[in-house]
């Protein structure tokens, strides 16, 4: 008996050191720290010496691609409008047709119509917000008043007019997107013109898919929060340190961050607070 | 743990599709569809409603099995 007792509390204390090894959160964080500290202090002397005296190559390099885009500016406005009117016209007749087959369909097979909407939808919605990404650069390539010299005027009117013209189409599509969804879904609410949009959206929504989006919102955080933003914030600085890019891009960034961080913290504490 | 159901076997036995009891329910077919198939497990008041249009309990319709758990 006294012996299965001492073998018991060896074990017991066994794993409690484990525990305690797991648990030892500040000597891994700085751990991590100081890995990163020296990982950054090679990568940054390396990137120096392989920069330097190639910098102004790479910032005349820069300029001219610039230069190049803002000459190509207009036709390559042309070109995106209509890759996005070829896709989001294809996406719609997809949609349409998925939206006919779920109304015919149930069980399994509803399950795989199911699916297919949610895919053939996404990818839309990505190809939708690409493309606005997509003119938003080229045209900021091309657009501002340190550019816009006599002769070149016409371009970028030309341009924006084009700019103007494939937002007026993204933005049509997006409340066609809706309005095929609904044909499949008749229970669904919301107005895409309006801004309660998401919110009437979210509660016409029953429980089980309430859940996906709650999940799929806090994947998306915690990526942004996690991920995307801090690289941002590197890419943004290391930008300013070598090409002097300006401190706009890293202000943009970090007060993304902020508000970020604020919006989902404030939410938290005020359902804390409220009758979930 | 698991959340067991037998509410495909009670839907068939009613003779109705996945869309119908969704609509009796309240919910959309897709969610029918997760918690048939384990992906889901309803909440309280979803469970309570499922049960009343089956015209069972909800021990009939679902079955928590517990893991081995050594307490």
């Amino acid at each position: 008996m006294t012996a299965d007792k001492n073998r018991n509390e060896k074990e017991n204390k066994k794993e409690n050191k484990r525990e305690n090894k797991r648990d030892n959160t500040y000597v891994r964080m700085g751990l991590f720290m100081a890995v990163s500290a020296i990982v950054g202090g090679i990568v940054g002397v390396l990137t120096i010496m392989a920069l330097d005296g190639n910098l102004e190559n790479i910032e005349s390099g820069a300029a001219v691609f610039l230069a190049q885009v803002q000459r190509i500016m207009l036709p390559l406005l042309i070109a995106i409008t209509a890759v996005s009117v070829f896709l989001g016209e294809r996406n719609i007749r997809k949609l349409r047709e998925i939206s006919g087959k779920l109304l015919e369909s149930d069980d399994e097979e509803g399950d795989k119509w199911d699916y297919e909407e949610e895919r053939v939808g996404a990818r839309g919605m990505l190809t939708n917000i690409l493309s606005q990404v997509l003119c938003v650069l080229v045209l900021s390539a091309g657009y501002s008043v340190t550019y816009i010299t006599d002769g070149y005027h016409k371009n970028v009117l030309a341009s924006c007019l084009v700019f103007l013209g494939c937002y007026a189409y993204l933005g049509f599509w997006q409340t066609r997107f809706v309005k095929t969804v609904k044909l499949a879904h008749p229970e669904k609410k919301g107005d895409p013109s309006s801004p309660k949009f998401h919110r009437q959206w979210l509660e016409s929504c029953d429980e089980a898919e309430r859940e996906i989006v709650y999940r799929s919102s806090y994947k998306a955080y915690i990526q942004m929060q996690n991920r995307w933003i801090p690289m941002l914030l590197l890419i943004t600085m290391f930008g300013h340190l070598l090409f002097n890019t300006g401190i706009m891009a890293i202000v943009a960034v970090s007060f993304i961050y902020l508000l970020l961080t604020s919006s989902y913290l404030r939410s938290c504490v005020s359902l804390k607070g409220a009758k979930l | 743990m698991a959340l067991l159901n037998y509410l495909k076997d009670y839907r068939s036995r009613m003779g109705i599709n996945q869309t119908e009891l969704g609509k009796l329910a309240g919910v959309s077919r897709q969610t029918i569809s997760l918690i048939e198939r384990g992906d889901y497990s309803p909440s309280v008041t979803l469970a309570l409603r499922l049960a009343k249009i089956c015209q069972v309990t909800v021990e009939d319709l679902f079955e928590y099995k517990e893991d081995d758990v050594e307490l």
